[in-house]
């Protein structure tokens, strides 16, 4: 197998299983997901902070759910295309191919990439314009590093949970309902941290975004990259260890499918 | 096994378990000791009724399934311990509306299940390319699946098995769904993949279609072989005799009881389609039964007679009929 050859593949495998997988790509689901709902949530959060607190915590709420938001879209996108798959029934033609499993699993979240862009470019925008969000102070090679890990991870987070969704023959809707609940109250997005009991902390800390986050607002602040590389690096091995158990999950899922014979018919 | 075949598989045994709310795990046998053999280059019929056992054979052979016990090999490859090389060398025809991905185009889904066959990117757009001209869908290649009928999607579900180029191809009712003449489209294919060396495995409920492509039909029921030959073979075997059809021009009470009546008969139908009466009497060999329906019904009351060997639907029925009594 010469290289070209299998890039080539892995960016048809991308690309087309991101146009035939990913339902949110017409005009009005796009919209929505990706521009509307992060936006509302930051006027939501934000207006809320304002009136209830203060402007500066308004605004650390705004950082903060530019960080959710990232997260929410990649994990929806990616967990709904493998779980479409199976749906679909077009997973039995991968389970009777010879296709290298790895190749197609990592092929199911890289076109949700530029989702993550333009969600966290939406969110700072709208926080901007809405809460006065100053940019003066922003380590900007801080901020994108920053929001290149959290993507990553929860690229590859989303991808572990597909293949429990998978495992579990369970819906996709009821998974991210319980993820953005996760996400909105354990990773520091609204609520500090340290402020949660022990082991709604603990958890959090195995969820991504959270030290992503911490990274991001470190940046955010234009602190020193020595205050900021240290999260961003725990969230990076954090995303590496779900993309290692998830693909040995996803082996083991179609194992159990052919053991089983749970396998849709058709396909 | 002795090897040299396209397909086989020994004493092959599939259960489903499945766990009930009480708890009590119900199985489900599939297949039950199935033997078959497939030579190189042959067209291969298997049928069977609903749940006797064929699509869970196509399963396994193409590592979709594991079998719970037995053997199978695939070009002498076992389809558990050699799954990879198995799957270079198969395509696979499903029946239905799944299996492929709605939002794209015809081409597009050729070029994504390419990319699963490892194909390089100039073969991957030649095969498409011949496998939409083979099913007849060249025209429709860039319209998105979501606008095809049904018969369209069956025809991509061809040209996606067709696609690898494979030397074993398996048909799981491939012709469900297609129009009359996409179906005889179809059934041309098929010689043509067989000059061409493929070996077929083509599961059916067209006893037609059994009868015109496959060189040798394997029945099952519950898991079972229960007969396999050519199709004459069968007819031959498991037909009752002969069969004499007659339709008369209006009903004639107790008729159908005093056929019975009649030596060498052993079954007999009847029904009314209108007021013409038609009566289907089967008998031994050689029995001249036309003789007897018009003394009983009268000459004149006979509208059209022909006596002529059963066909393969009626003795693939008769001999469904003795595996399940049986």
């Amino acid at each position: 197998m010469t290289m070209p050859t299998s890039v080539h593949r892995f960016a048809v495998q991308s690309y087309l299983s991101y146009r035939g997988l990913f339902l949110w790509l017409t005009p009005v689901s796009y919209v929505s997901n990706v521009v509307l709902r992060p936006v509302l949530a930051v006027m939501m959060f934000g207006f809320l902070a304002q009136y209830a607190i203060d402007e500066e915590t308004a605004r650390v709420y705004a950082v903060g759910l530019a960080g959710y938001s990232v997260g929410r879209i990649i994990a929806g996108g990616v967990m709904q295309s493998l779980y479409r798959d199976a749906a679909f029934g077009t997973l039995a033609a991968v389970y009777a191919s010879p296709v290298n499993r790895g190749m197609l699993y990592f092929s199911r979240c890289i076109l949700h990439v530029p989702n993550a862009v333009l969600v966290a470019a939406s969110v700072l925008v709208s926080a901007a314009v809405f809460l006065d969000l100053g940019f003066a102070q922003v380590d900007w090679g801080g901020l994108v590093a920053a929001f290149a890990v959290m993507t990553f991870s929860t690229m590859l987070f989303s991808l572990f949970v597909a293949t429990l969704i998978l495992l579990s023959g369970t819906g996709w809707a009821n998974w991210i309902i319980i993820l953005d609940g996760l996400l909105l109250s354990l990773t520091g997005i609204i609520i500090p941290t340290a402020e949660l009991p022990v082991v709604l902390f603990e958890i959090g800390q195995m969820l991504p975004v959270t030290h992503g986050l911490d990274g991001l607002r470190e940046a955010f602040a234009g602190g020193p990259s020595s205050g900021y590389w240290p999260d961003l690096a725990r969230e990076a091995i954090l995303g590496l260890g779900y993309g290692v158990v998830g693909l040995l999950l996803f082996r083991l899922a179609e194992v159990q499918a052919k053991r089983r014979g749970v396998l849709a018919r058709a396909g | 096994m002795t090897g040299g075949y396209a397909i086989e598989c020994a004493e092959l045994r599939r259960v489903f378990r499945s766990r009930r709310l009480t708890g009590q795990v119900e199985e489900v046998v599939a297949l039950d000791s199935l033997s078959l053999q497939v030579r190189p280059g042959e067209v291969y019929g298997v049928l069977g009724p609903n749940g006797a056992g064929k699509t869970t054979a196509i399963r396994i052979f193409s590592t979709l399934l594991i079998p719970t016990a037995g053997a199978a090999q695939v070009m002498g490859h076992d389809v558990v311990k050699a799954a990879g090389e198995v799957r270079r060398r198969i395509g696979l025809i499903l029946g239905g509306e799944r299996g492929l991905y709605e939002r794209l185009t015809g081409r597009q889904n050729l070029q994504y299940f390419a990319s699963l066959y490892l194909m390089s990117p100039r073969r991957g757009a030649e095969r498409a390319e011949a496998a939409l001209e083979e099913v007849g869908l060249t025209h429709a290649a860039d319209r998105k699946v979501e606008q095809y009928s049904r018969g369209m999607r069956q025809r991509l579900h061809v040209a996606r098995g067709l696609l690898p180029d494979p030397d074993v191809i398996f048909m799981d009712e491939p012709t469900i769904g297609l129009d009359p003449e996409a179906a005889q489209d179809f059934r041309r294919l098929v010689p043509e993949l067989r000059e061409r060396g493929k070996t077929v495995l083509l599961t059916t409920h067209y006893m037609l279609e059994a009868d015109v492509l496959c060189e040798r039909i394997a029945v099952i029921d519950h898991g079972r072989l229960v007969a396999l030959d050519t199709a004459e073979g069968l007819k031959r075997r498991f037909g009752q005799g002969q069969v004499t059809e007659a339709t008369l021009r209006a009903a004639t009470p107790g008729l159908a009881d005093r056929l019975r009546a009649l030596r060498g008969v052993t079954a007999v139908e009847s029904d009314m389609e209108g007021a013409a009466q038609r009566v289907k009497v089967y008998a031994d060999a050689g029995r001249d039964i036309a003789s007897g329906l018009r003394n009983l019904a009268g000459a004149d009351a006979i509208q059209s007679i022909v006596t002529r060997e059963p066909s393969l639907e009626e003795a693939y029925l008769s001999l469904i009929r003795e595996s399940s009594a049986g």
